[in-house]
This record gives C-alpha cells, structure tokens and sequence, in this order.
C-alpha cells in the first residue's frame, strides 16, 4: 500500500493537495478544539476561487478553538489512487481523515455539485444519508445560495443554514461546543432549530398529493419554526472581511485578491436569483473597501483586484473608489478589474482608468435579443446603450468584447433569437465605422448563449424550462443564422441545463434520485467529460420520479412550492405579480430610485432601498 | 537597474509545486516583501524575473537560482531575513548577490548533481556497483524521444552524464549521486539515466519509486564546473 504522500508522484497537479499555501492556517489540534471542515464539492481549482469560502475559512480560524480545514473533491486521478490504495478523503491542512471532524459544512453553489458531496463523504467514511449517521459522526451542514432549496438534499444534510453564514455559524458551533459535553445527536440537531436561520429538514414531514405536488409540509412539534428566516449581515462596514486570502499555488480560476464592495442587488431582473435571494443592497464605505483592498494586497502579493459585488458600476461612489484605487497600485502595476460591465451607463472613465495598468478584456450582458423579451425580464438595457458602449469601447481601442445572452426565457419566440444575430452583426458593423488614428485590430464578439433555468425565488418560479428539443432546435437556429465570421458562437448543452432545472426546483423525493445516481457513478457534472445524462435518467426511472414534473411543469399561485417554507425577505406575492408584469412586458423599475414592495425592507429593513431609515 | 541573484532551496511539500507555479509564488512573494521591482512595458506589465534549470514535479532541490531585476538596490541580508515569513514553507532562500552580467541564468547553467534513489529486486550492492561501472563503460547511450514536432529523434547521451555512484543500499533502495550536463548546451535528467541502467543491467528497478533531490547546479569555467554566484 503506498502512502497519501507517494501518490503525489502519480497525479496530475499534486499542488492541489499538499496545502502550504501562504495564509493557510495550521493550528496545533488541542483538546476542546471544535474541528470544523469546509467542503467545496469540486476541485480545488475551483473552489479556491470562492469568496465565501475565503471569508468563512478566516472568520472562523480567528477563533482560537476553531479549526477550519479545507476539503475539495480530489480530481479523477486521485480519487482512484486513493480508492486503491484505501486511503481516506482528507483535509488539505492537516490530512486529517474527515470522518474525525465534527463538522462537515459544503456550500451549495450549483446543482450539478451534489453528486460531488455524495462521493467526498463516501470518499471519506462518512454515511452519505443523514439517518445512517452515528453518534460520532460528524454533523454534515450545508448552506450557500442552492441551500435556499434545500430539499434535494434532505436525506443528506443533518442541517441546512439559510442566508449568510457570518454569525449563525459561530452560533452554531457554540451550540455544537455546549452540546459536546453530553453528546446526543437528536437532541443537538432539536436544539440547533432554536438558532434563527438553521432548518432540520428530518425535523419535518411532507405529504404529497397524488400527483405528485406537494399537500402538506409540517413541523414534527409546534415548538420548531414553520418558517426558517435567512441570516444576514445588516452592516457591511461592520461585518467580518478578511485582511488576508489564502494564495494558492495553482492556477485557480479567480487568480486575484477579491474585495467585496456591497451584497445585493436592486436592478430586479426577473431571472436572477441571486438579485432577490441576496437583498437587501448593503454597501461598504469608500474607505472600508480601499482599507481593505490594500491590506489584502500587502498579505497577498496579488496582482490583481477584483471589485465583487452583483453589480459593481451600480456602486454610488464607484468613480471615487477606483480612482483611488488605480492611484494606490499604479506604481506597483497591481490591475483593478470589475467583473460585470452594464451596457446602460457604461463607466467609460472609469473603464479608462483601469486600462492605464492592465488591459483586459470586456463582458457585458443582454441577456435577451430584442428589447420585448429584455422588457420581460426587466432588463432595462436598450439598443441605444448597447451602440453607445460599443462606440465607445472600440474607440478606446478594445477589439474583443464578449456578450451574455440566454435561450429559453419565457415568451421567447424566434424573432427573440433573431435579435441576438442581429447584436452581434451590430457590434460588428460598428467597429468597422470606429476610424482609428492606430492600426485597428480585427474585431472579435464572443456571443455565448445558455440556456434559462428558472429558479427558485424568482418571478419566473412557476414557469415551465424549454425541453430539450425547443432548446438544441434554437441553438440550431442560431448557429445557422450565425454567419457572421467574426462572431464566436458558444452555447451550453441542453443535457445539463435540463438536469440543473429538475434539482433547483425539486422536492425531497430527488434525495433519492441524486444518491442512485451517484451510486451508478455520477459525479463531476458539471464537467463535461464526466457528465453522463443516460446514468441519470436511469436513476429518475429507477425511482420512479420524472425530471419533467420539476423543469417543464406549469405550477399554478396556489401550489405549495417545494422551498415555501424559506423566507428570504422577498414575499410570494411580490414575486407573483413581478410574474404578471413580465408577461405583460412591464418594466419595473431600480429599487434605489424607490421601494418596488419587495417585502424586505418590513422583513429586515436597513437597506439602501429602505426608504423609512433614510435620512 | 539591478539584478538580484538569489539561491534558494526547494523541499518538502513544495517540491510538488510545478515551475509555472514557482514563478507565481516568488512575484507575489516579492511583492509581499515589497521590492521594487522592474516591470516590462506593454498592456500587460508584468515584474522581470528569471530562472536557472527548471525542476520536474517531485524533485526537490538545496541549489535553486532565480534572478530578479530593481530599480534600487535593497539589503540582501535583509530580503534573506524578511523572507522566511513570506515564503511558503519548504522554499527558502540561502544566499544573494548581485551581479552585472547581463547573461540570463539559463544559459550559464551547465552541470548538476543528484541524489537519487529507486527500488531495486537486488541489493547486492557490489553486484550493482560493478554494474554501474560497465554502464559507465559504453561509448554510446542512445536515447530515443519525442521532439516538439512529436516526431522520433534518437541521440548519444553518454555524453551528457558525468559520472554515476551507487553510494549505498539503505531500507532496500538503491541510492544513487549523479553528476549531470544541464542547461541549454545539453541536459538530462537522473529518471532517463535511470532507465538506461534498469535497461542496461540484469537486476530490475522499480522505476515509479524514483526519488531526485538536486544537490547543487553549477556553471562552466573552462570546462570546469562553478558554483552559480561565483560565476
């Protein structure tokens, strides 16, 4: 049998697993210590790019009798050679088996992961379903914005934290010390219900109708909550952040120091759920954010900053912001990136003042071809913006642009999809218009399409996906009409966006689905090298429930939804009549020029678009 | 402008660390001790940093070399003392000058010396040092591997090995010092003269079980090797 560490001369990348990395903790394991794991379910890669983790990894190793260690999913190779060698799942810090930790927290960034949470406790001796866990066992919690459906994960998680982790954690884990002196698991998990945010999910029961919806879900006492309320961080200014970021060793996707600069967002566009899950707007201060900024940089040694944020040109003082940040990294070449552009009220000079230290590339996205269906979703971006920015874009000198759109949003017809060919020809032309006093470049216009998932939370909730046929007969249609040789054409398999809509909307009966399939050998979904569509339908059949009845089914006002009994502030009936408004193409509009009704500011209040607290 | 020659050693966990990792870790390494760096102009500016030999994933070294171009000079004892709360564990740097050559470290590295252990089916190790010697003994090595084009090319590398010790036999592994050509005016590395030997003599080795620590990397004087900061 060879050891974890001979394995490291077999696989690809092996700087993955060996930890080191400059502002990771290795702490002395000493007695009492709550041992807490953090669970990314993908590769490292992939989950060191994740903010939350970075800001929950240092907030909860600031506690002297913490321990947070990081777990990633090993890749392929590895997970082989492990396997083979028997060597169990363990932490990048200190290759401590995960079976040993007390709490195993994965946070639930995309559907396709879950696969990858299965196979990680597997991997690590932990039972996959919560009610074959033992007394010492370690609790296994999930959280981040899927967990706002938990559902699909019932029979898996022993707990669920809603919202946002920074108190409710150590919350919880003060609970979990307290409870450690004469350990009972049930009455832990009963107990851990009383904190604000936590939902037991084997705490209650669910009845069905007969065909198939929901007809009851009930708490198993009167004491436990009905409804479980998220968490969040009401003053950003005051809230955790992190003064240093692990820097990893290899080529991460976010390669870069992240500075979080609001959490929300007001735009309201009807698709996206992270714009409603995520509200109310809470914005750092000019000064909290370059403060911060340049105490991760000189703990980093990055040389670039992100800005974060759903939508950081939305920031009121983004001009004053970057340009103090640009003047504080000038010298030292360290580049400020922003990661969404809007095509209305494009910040030419602030774009200006980015591109005087790195030049990179530019993203926008207008999701919808025509300005009908970009009224539906309350995109609020018309042609207008779109030539302005790209006039001004070309005539700065940029040459590459990429462009976001989505198939399959509700009402979309052909003509929708005419109007994304109809863009990109646009952008085009308008470069070959810009006169350039320098040798232009070529133009090159990414298009990437993907396919609409409608999600929980969202006005389109009770909306039925495209099936997989309408949606490969529009990407058809697309790269027909996509003659244009200086348009890259990208759209997304249907395959995926059809199994990712039957588990953002699902119910509990898809726990079952999920570790079938699993059990078949699914895992790394999200990865189109390992993605296998036929295992998975297999495991629905074995089972006996139909993908359909989640991602093409029209639900109707009334119907108890699977996540009804998670308040995110923004009420059912807010979203219902957003619902009516889209159908009719009304456009509503940005909730800082004014409440929309959303019901988060009687829900929370505060936040920037809370107009009683403004002075 | 200054060229800041650093010697610096790469063990433990950080031998798994890739090359194109390395050099990422020693940017933001520098930046972290805030040296003024030189950057290269263009869109994309980015700090004047160089390296001697590249190591494989694996090897662990006590003789690595990077050089990094300021625009003022700064204490190098002082870099040496700041660093050890800067480097990741396992790198570390030894010694520094600086040097005015404008020669780049790859191409005055010629020679380095190895340890390297493998796992053998037979620890007599008179028997395998007598075989070592005949190894040694041909005139002709040939090598046979894949060029950029992935076309075959086949050629003496006699040449390029020095010399080859079987220094001991220890917990059932053979353990080998290798002296080296490295460097643009030819190189080889110990695992390909591994598999020659296993090819070569009667015993076989494990050659998965392959260990490579580099021990030092030196320049050319005169046919004769130098160590890299006195060059």
């Amino acid at each position: 049998m060879k050891t974890y560490e001979d394995l490291f001369y077999e696989i690809e990348k092996p700087s993955r697993y060996i930890g080191q990395e400059i502002n990771s903790y290795n702490k002395e394991v000493t007695e009492g210590m709550t041992r807490f794991g953090f669970g990314f379910p993908d590769v490292y890669e992939v989950g060191m790019s994740h903010l939350g983790m970075h800001i929950l990894y240092n907030l909860m190793n600031n506690e002297e009798d913490i321990y947070c260690e990081r777990i990633f999913a090993p890749w392929m190779d590895m997970e082989e050679a492990m396997r083979a060698n028997e060597i169990p799942l363990m932490t990048v810090e200190s290759r401590t088996p995960i079976s040993e930790l007390d709490i195993l927290g994965f946070t639930l960034q995309y559907e396709l992961s879950y696969t990858n949470i299965l196979n990680m406790l597997d991997l690590g001796d932990v039972p996959v379903r919560a009610k074959d866990r033992k007394e010492n066992d370690p609790i296994v919690l999930a959280g981040g914005p899927c967990a706002y459906n938990p559902e699909p994960l019932a029979s898996v998680m022993d707990l669920f934290v809603m919202g946002e982790g920074e108190e409710v954690l150590l919350e919880l884990i003060a609970l979990y010390k307290k409870c450690k002196e004469n350990w009972n698991r049930k009455e832990f998990l009963e107990k851990a219900t009383e904190i604000e945010g936590i939902y037991v999910p084997s705490l209650y029961d669910v009845t069905y109708h007969e065909d198939g919806r929901i007809k009851s879900f009930e708490p198993q006492k009167e004491t436990l909550p009905r409804t479980i309320k998220k968490r969040i961080m009401m003053d950003m200014n005051e809230a955790y952040y992190p003064e240093k970021f692990i820097v990893p060793f290899s080529d991460v996707v976010h390669d870069r120091a992240m500075v979080e600069i609001f959490r929300g967002c007001t735009r309201g566009c009807r698709f996206c759920q992270a714009g409603m899950i995520y509200r109310p707007i809470r914005e750092k201060t000019v000064q909290t954010i370059t403060e911060s900024a340049q105490t991760i940089l000189k703990n980093t040694g990055y040389e670039e900053l992100s800005l974060t944020s759903l939508s950081t040109c939305d920031f009121p003082d983004i001009e004053k912001l970057v340009y103090a940040l640009v003047a504080a990294n000038e010298d030292d070449k360290i580049g400020v990136s922003l990661p969404s552009l809007r095509l209305d009220g494009f910040p030419s000079e602030i774009v200006q003042e980015i591109q005087k230290i790195r030049k990179t590339g530019l993203t926008f996205a207008p999701e919808a071809g025509t300005q009908r269906l970009r009224d539906v979703i309350n995109k609020g971006v018309n042609e207008e913006d779109l030539e302005k920015t790209m006039q001004e874009i070309f005539g700065l000198g940029w040459s590459r642009v990429k462009l976001y759109f989505m198939m399959g949003l509700p009402t979309e017809t052909f003509e929708d999809l005419d109007g994304i060919v109809d863009i990109g020809n646009k952008v085009t032309h308008i470069h070959k218009q810009i006169k350039h006093l320098e040798k232009k470049k070529p133009v090159t216009v990414t298009t990437s399409v993907s396919c609409f998932v409608p999600k929980p939370f969202t006005p389109f909730q009770w909306e039925p996906q495209d099936t997989m046929e309408q949606l490969k007969e529009k990407q058809a249609y697309l790269r027909k009409h996509i003659t244009n040789k200086k348009i890259k054409f990208n759209y997304h398999d249907s395959k995926t966006s059809y199994l990712e809509g039957a588990f953002a909307r699902g119910d509990r009966k898809l726990s079952a689905v999920l570790i079938r399939a699993w059990e078949l050998g699914c895992k790394f979904d999200g990865w189109d090298e390992f993605f296998n569509f036929d295992l998975w339908m297999q495991a629905f059949e074995e089972c006996g429930v139909k993908p359909e009845f989640y991602n093409q089914r029209v639900r109707e006002y009334d119907e108890i939804l699977p996540w009804d009994h998670v308040d995110v502030g923004v009420t059912k009936e807010y979203l219902y009549k957003e619902r009516e408004r889209a159908l009719n193409a009304d456009l509503t509009h940005d909730c800082r020029t004014g409440c929309t009704g959303c019901g988060i500011t009687s829900a929370f209040g505060g936040g920037v678009c809370d107009v009683s607290t403004q002075a | 402008m200054y060229r800041l020659r650093l010697k610096f050693q790469k063990v433990d966990q950080l031998k798994f660390v890739s090359h194109l990792e390395l050099m990422r870790v020693m940017e933001r390494t520098f930046r972290r001790l805030e040296l003024p760096l030189k950057f290269t102009q263009g869109f994309n500016p980015h700090p004047k940093i160089s390296y001697a030999a590249p190591l494989s994933v694996g090897v662990s070294s006590d003789s690595e070399y990077v050089d990094v171009e300021l625009v003022e000079k700064v204490n190098i004892d002082q870099v040496i003392t700041d660093s050890a709360n800067e480097l990741p564990s396992g790198l570390k740097f030894l010694d520094g000058k600086y040097v005015e050559t404008k020669k780049s470290l790859m191409s005055i590295t010629a020679y380095s010396t190895y340890a390297v252990q493998v796992k053998s089916d037979s620890l007599d190790e008179a028997f395998c040092k007598k075989q070592v010697e005949s190894f040694l003994k041909q005139e002709e090595i040939m090598h046979t591997k894949l060029n950029k084009k992935k076309k075959e090319v086949t050629k003496n590398i006699r040449e390029l090995i020095l010399d080859v010790q079987l220094l001991t036999i220890q917990d059932e592994k053979l353990i080998f010092k290798m002296f080296l050509k490295t460097g643009s005016e030819g190189n080889i590395k110990p695992e390909v003269v591994l598999t020659h030997l296993d090819g070569f003599a009667p015993f076989k080795m494990d050659l998965k079980s392959i260990r490579t620590h580099r021990l030092a990397l030196f320049g050319d004087k005169d046919g004769k090797p130098v160590d890299i900061l006195e060059m």
